[in-house]
């Protein structure tokens, strides 16, 4: 029988995850100008947080990846 | 029927068939031993890696009327609509932590419901029974908005009768799908997934280029959507929209979001999805890979102004009689396609209604058998009994939904699914938190549900809708200012709108938070917790994980 591994920690890391939530903050960026490729910046801005997303996501899960179990 | 309708439903009609033969073949993918146990019928085995957990719950989530809907809701009223894109880019990191503690106790225990976690975490079936009969009753109207998905598309290739036979070609297709979800399980919308994704995204890469380039850019586009949408409405004397949010609407752009995020994976059907995963590794690469189909549902929420632009016209629905606004990407890509690619397209929106509704009537089905049926009706069903219970009941929620569209103002699903969104929130104390703590006490989660759900109700009954003229149920959006609490206005005079659900989930939890403290003072019994600190830990490999489909 394998032995009980130690209990999951606290990973400093998933503070991190809170990041994405910066998007909620809509006074920031409800605005018309400037454009990319015609989109209002409150499109484009928005649109920058999918991939803002991913990789605050993906980063804590390649730092979770040491953990056992 | 024009030619471009029949090449249309002719492209349509071939789709839908090779989905219905691959989803009668799918009871043998992948088939474990038996298929008479829930762990198998209702969760595939609770096997699924991470390619066909992402199909599975892509479809789950991104559904047919998600993908009709927020367009419409961007056409009629502007930015407003464009909340779904925050929303489920703030989603994946929200759940990501829980989400893996809910599988994992999960699989330790062999739930298959939250229901059956909060069942084991307080030892409460009262507390159980309430969450199960919110899952249910917050499921129904959104089976039931997926047929008005597919409806907009068969009434958009003319197939637009009028009276119940306007709704046969409709219950045709529901009979195929309930017949092979009964015998694959969720294997079957597993399998289907895998179509539905590929066609989604073809369409909406081909039609986010080749859309706007032929009506003169997304720079053209957007004026002319401001000039359309500041225009006044004759029925509510206030322009339509606006391609910016307003200074009242920021506070319910952001609640909204968030509220639907926070409510999104206490909804069963997402739980299903995840429950059927193979390993915590799954979930956290599907968290990071879900996205993908948030920037498709951004993008194709921007149709909403090309449609506007484009001059399409929402088709009147023949058994209603008034205009159906969902069917404006339809209409668009009607339009705008040649015939052969509508049908392509129509197909990937007809077909995306079948997989969220098999998943749903699927999860809404192990509602009923695990927390109702074995609690309350038959304490000793073997895995058999409950299988075949299951299997019973996921065709009583199907037709139960068919029965709504055929027989209820479509507007009226809508509502109800408004209404499901904030109700299942309410259950957030004591599915979400319960993951980490037993602070709050059971009494404490019944009396905040009773309120949050009370209160909530109350307080979306008060809402007017002033463009179709309905006194009731006219939206989420909360002026601060008519917040009631026995005719006391706290914030009396505001016009800062909010979402109903995140006032109805705060009263919720000061409700729960009361009364918990009352009851810890009073040593009222908590109920006994079946499961252990490790168990919120445990991953695939783990020797004290519960074995699958074991009779």
């Amino acid at each position: 029988m394998p032995s009980e591994p130690p209990p999951r920690r606290w990973n400093p890391w998933n503070l991190l995850l809170l990041v994405p939530l910066l998007m909620l903050i809509t006074p920031w960026y409800n605005f018309d100008g400037p454009r990319v490729f015609g989109l209002p910046f409150f499109y484009w801005y928005q649109f920058l947080f999918v991939p803002v997303g991913v990789i605050c996501v993906g980063v804590v899960y390649a730092k979770s990846k040491g953990e056992r179990r | 029927m024009s030619t471009d309708q029949v090449v249309q439903l002719v492209v349509f009609l071939v789709l839908f068939v090779l989905v219905a033969v691959m989803g009668f073949m799918a009871s043998r993918w992948q088939a474990g031993s038996t298929l008479d146990h829930l762990d198998e019928w209702g969760l595939g085995g609770r096997k699924f890696g991470a390619w066909v957990t992402w199909f599975l719950v892509g479809g789950d989530l991104y559904t047919a009327y998600t993908f009709v809907a927020v367009p419409a809701l961007i056409f009629g009223a502007g930015a407003l609509g464009f909340y779904a894109l925050p929303y489920t880019v703030v989603l994946y990191p929200i759940i990501f932590l829980p989400l893996q503690r809910m599988w994992s106790v999960s699989r330790m225990h062999g739930y298959v419901t939250p229901a059956d976690f909060v069942r084991g975490r307080y030892g409460s079936s009262l507390l159980a029974l309430l969450i199960a009969i919110t899952g249910i009753v917050a499921t129904m109207p959104y089976i039931a908005l997926q047929l008005v998905g597919l409806e907009s598309v068969l009434r958009t290739m003319g197939v637009n009768g009028s009276g119940l036979l306007g709704h046969l070609p409709l219950f045709i297709a529901f009979v195929i799908l309930a017949v092979y979800t009964y015998q694959s399980g969720l294997r079957a919308p597993a399998l289907i997934a895998f179509v539905k994704d590929a066609l989604i995204y073809l369409v909406i890469i081909v039609a986010i280029i080749y859309l706007p380039a032929k009506l003169g850019g997304w720079g053209h586009i957007f004026d002319q959507a401001s000039t359309a949408l500041a225009k006044t409405n004759p029925t509510t004397g206030k322009p339509f929209g606006s391609t910016l949010l307003g200074p009242t609407n920021q506070l319910q752009y952001a609640t909204l979001a968030l509220g639907s995020a926070l409510a999104l994976f206490l909804y069963p059907h997402s739980i299903t999805g995840i429950l059927a995963s193979k390993s915590r590794t799954v979930i956290k690469k599907n968290m990071v890979a879900l996205p993908a189909y948030s920037l498709v549902l951004g993008l194709l929420a921007l149709l909403g102004y090309v449609a506007l632009v484009s001059g399409a016209k929402p088709i009147v629905n023949q058994a209603t009689g008034k205009p159906d606004s969902n069917t404006i990407v339809p209409v668009l890509f009607g339009q705008q396609f040649p015939a052969w690619f509508a049908g392509i397209a129509f197909a990937a929106i007809g077909i995306g209604a079948l997989v969220p509704a098999a998943i749903m009537s699927i999860a809404a089905a192990n509602l009923w058998t695990r927390n109702i049926y074995k609690e309350y009706f038959h304490r000793n069903a073997t895995p058999k009994q409950e299988a075949t219970q299951a299997k019973l009941a996921s065709l009583v929620v199907k037709f139960g939904a068919v029965a709504f569209v055929l027989f209820v103002d479509p507007q009226f699903s809508i509502d109800l699914q408004l209404i499901g969104g904030v109700i299942i929130l309410q259950t957030l104390p004591a599915v979400a938190i319960a993951l980490y703590t037993r602070w709050l006490h059971r009494w404490g989660l019944v009396a905040g549900w009773i309120v949050g759900m009370g209160w909530g109700l109350y307080l979306l009954y008060t809402i007017p809708n002033p463009a179709n003229g309905h006194l009731h149920f006219g939206g989420s959006a909360l002026a601060a200012g008519n917040i009631s609490l026995f005719g006391w206005h706290p914030f009396a005079g505001s016009t800062v709108q909010i979402y109903v659900g995140a006032v109805a989930l705060a009263a919720n939890l000061i409700i729960a938070v009361v009364v918990t403290l009352i009851a810890r003072q009073a040593k009222w019994f908590n109920g006994l917790d079946a499961t252990n600190k490790a168990d919120y830990d445990a991953d695939d490999g783990n020797p004290k994980l519960k074995e699958i489909a074991i009779h």
